[in-house]
């Protein structure tokens, strides 16, 4: 079976380093192959078409061509530029958040159209004023659903016996909720209030506009992303280092968290 | 790297290594360089490793700008025909020198030695914002130009800069980010075409 020499495919650009004197090396998600990294010649000079297009956070349609290594992008059509992403802090790291998430979770070259979409969808979301938060919550319980660790929340792994609403425990090795009981002989876990399991089962269900209309107090929204944030590091044997500049930002910028949105007013 | 081990010389494939760690150069280059540095003279070859010792010895940072310099302060801060009031941050020194060919900016830089870039865990700290931050105690600093590079990181840079500096009463500016000279509206991406209708100006 010889494969085509060019192809076509939607992508989100990951993010990219430069290579030799003018080219940029890209990693990106594409709905077709999953993760690729490709070359893009010429991206850094004033003038290059392609450039100015192939930048991080932009879902595009692409033209690549297969190289002897890397492949080549030849074209490109930009489908959502996430312009609200890149004129605010705040906007701008969970955008980084979300394509180092990516970049992490997908080997290379291992199709995911469920992803894809999740990606995408997650993206756009990313861009609407209010709410990313949520968003990124959502996306990280879809996530580890979608590649294979999606967390036990119905019934107690330790014992298998339906969990009580009582506050239960997240186990980060066993992969999911343990019972008061059972929970002290596994460690490491998190304690999860009844309101945490209930909001997390609802994320795993739940599409994106039930999820826009979900209003989190705040301690409640802590112990969410504390929560996941450790069982994703958990899952990666590694931390997500774009989530700790987030962390810094919301922490100086107070809770409004965003210098007064995105300059061009959206 | 088992291409680059053919060399049966060890002095030469250690040569071919290290050039090789150099950006932009590839496999290919680091031969052809390596086998030229063999071939040539006896004194071309000490005076590249004299210019290299001399790089890491006598460049020092100036304390001022932090750019590159013979002294420090550097020439650049020294000298009295260059407006105190305006400061240009760059990314690197080699943005500087970009700018100084341009002729057109007469205030003096500050250079960051890199960008804050969160998935490779660059922060605020690892740059040199704290001795940009330093240097706004001098009363007659007005404005600070943000020439950080219009991608993800630059723009993180400068927004992050933007909001330390401005409650000290600074005007901070950035460069207009916009169609390159020569190009052409119609080949120009959806970013570049919403911030070139944001930095428009009248004629
Ligand atoms: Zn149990
Ligand atoms: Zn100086």
């Amino acid at each position: 079976m010889s494969r085509p020499r060019v192809y076509k495919t939607e992508a989100v650009v990951l993010g990219g380093t430069r290579l030799g004197e003018a080219d940029r090396l890209v990693t990106l998600y594409t709905q077709r192959r999953g993760k690729v990294r490709a070359v893009v010649r010429g991206a850094l000079r004033p003038r290059s078409r392609l450039g100015g297009h192939i930048q991080p956070l932009t879902h595009c349609h692409l033209m690549l061509a297969v190289g002897k290594g890397l492949d080549v992008v030849t074209g490109c059509q930009i489908l959502n530029p996430s312009i609200p992403l890149r004129e605010d802090l705040v906007y701008q790291a969970r955008g980084f958040y979300l394509m180092e998430l990516i970049d992490n979770f997908c080997p290379e070259g291992l199709e995911n159209r469920a992803l894809f979409s999740l990606l995408v969808d997650t993206l756009e979301h990313l861009c609407l004023s209010e709410g990313g938060e949520r968003v990124l919550r959502r996306f990280e319980v879809r996530l580890l659903d979608i590649t294979g660790f999606r967390p036990e929340l119905h019934r107690c792994l330790g014992c298998h016996q339906a969990l009580e609403p009582v506050t239960n425990y997240l186990s980060l090795s066993a992969g999911g909720l343990l019972c008061p009981p059972c929970a002290p002989e596994q460690p490491p876990v998190h304690s999860l209030s009844v309101n945490a399991v209930k909001v997390l089962r609802l994320l795993q269900e739940a599409d994106m506009e039930t999820v826009n209309r979900l209003k989190l107090a705040p301690g409640l929204a802590a112990e969410l992303e504390a929560a996941l944030k450790g069982y994703i590091q958990f899952v990666l044997e590694r931390r997500i280092k774009s989530g700790v500049w987030l962390e810094r930002l919301r922490r100086e910028l107070g809770p409004n968290g965003s210098l007064g949105g995105p300059q061009n007013g959206r | 790297m088992d291409h680059l081990s053919v060399p049966t010389s060890r002095p030469l494939s250690r040569l071919i290594e290290s050039l090789h760690r150099m950006p932009g150069i590839g496999p290919k280059l680091a031969q052809r360089l390596a086998y030229y540095l063999l071939r040539a003279s006896t004194d071309e070859a000490q005076s590249l490793v004299q210019a290299i010792v001399a790089v890491k010895e006598e460049v020092v940072l100036c304390s001022v700008c932090q750019n590159t310099a013979d002294t420090s302060p550097c020439a650049l801060c020294q000298d009295p025909a260059r407006d105190r009031s305006l400061i240009c941050v760059v990314e690197e020194p080699l943005d500087v020198l970009a700018l100084e060919r341009s002729g057109a900016f007469k205030g003096r830089y500050h250079v960051l030695h890199g960008c804050i870039s969160p998935i490779d865990g660059i922060g605020p700290e690892d740059l040199k914002i704290r001795e940009l931050l330093a240097r706004m105690h001098d009363e007659e600093v007005q404005e600070v130009i943000m020439a950080t590079n219009p991608n993800l990181e630059g723009e993180a840079t400068s927004m992050y800069v933007q909001r330390l500096l401005s409650p000290l009463g600074v005007k901070v500016s950035r460069l207009a980010r916009g169609l390159p000279f020569g190009g052409d509206v119609e080949y120009a991406d959806e970013v570049t075409l919403s911030r070139a209708l944001q930095d428009r100006h009248s004629l």
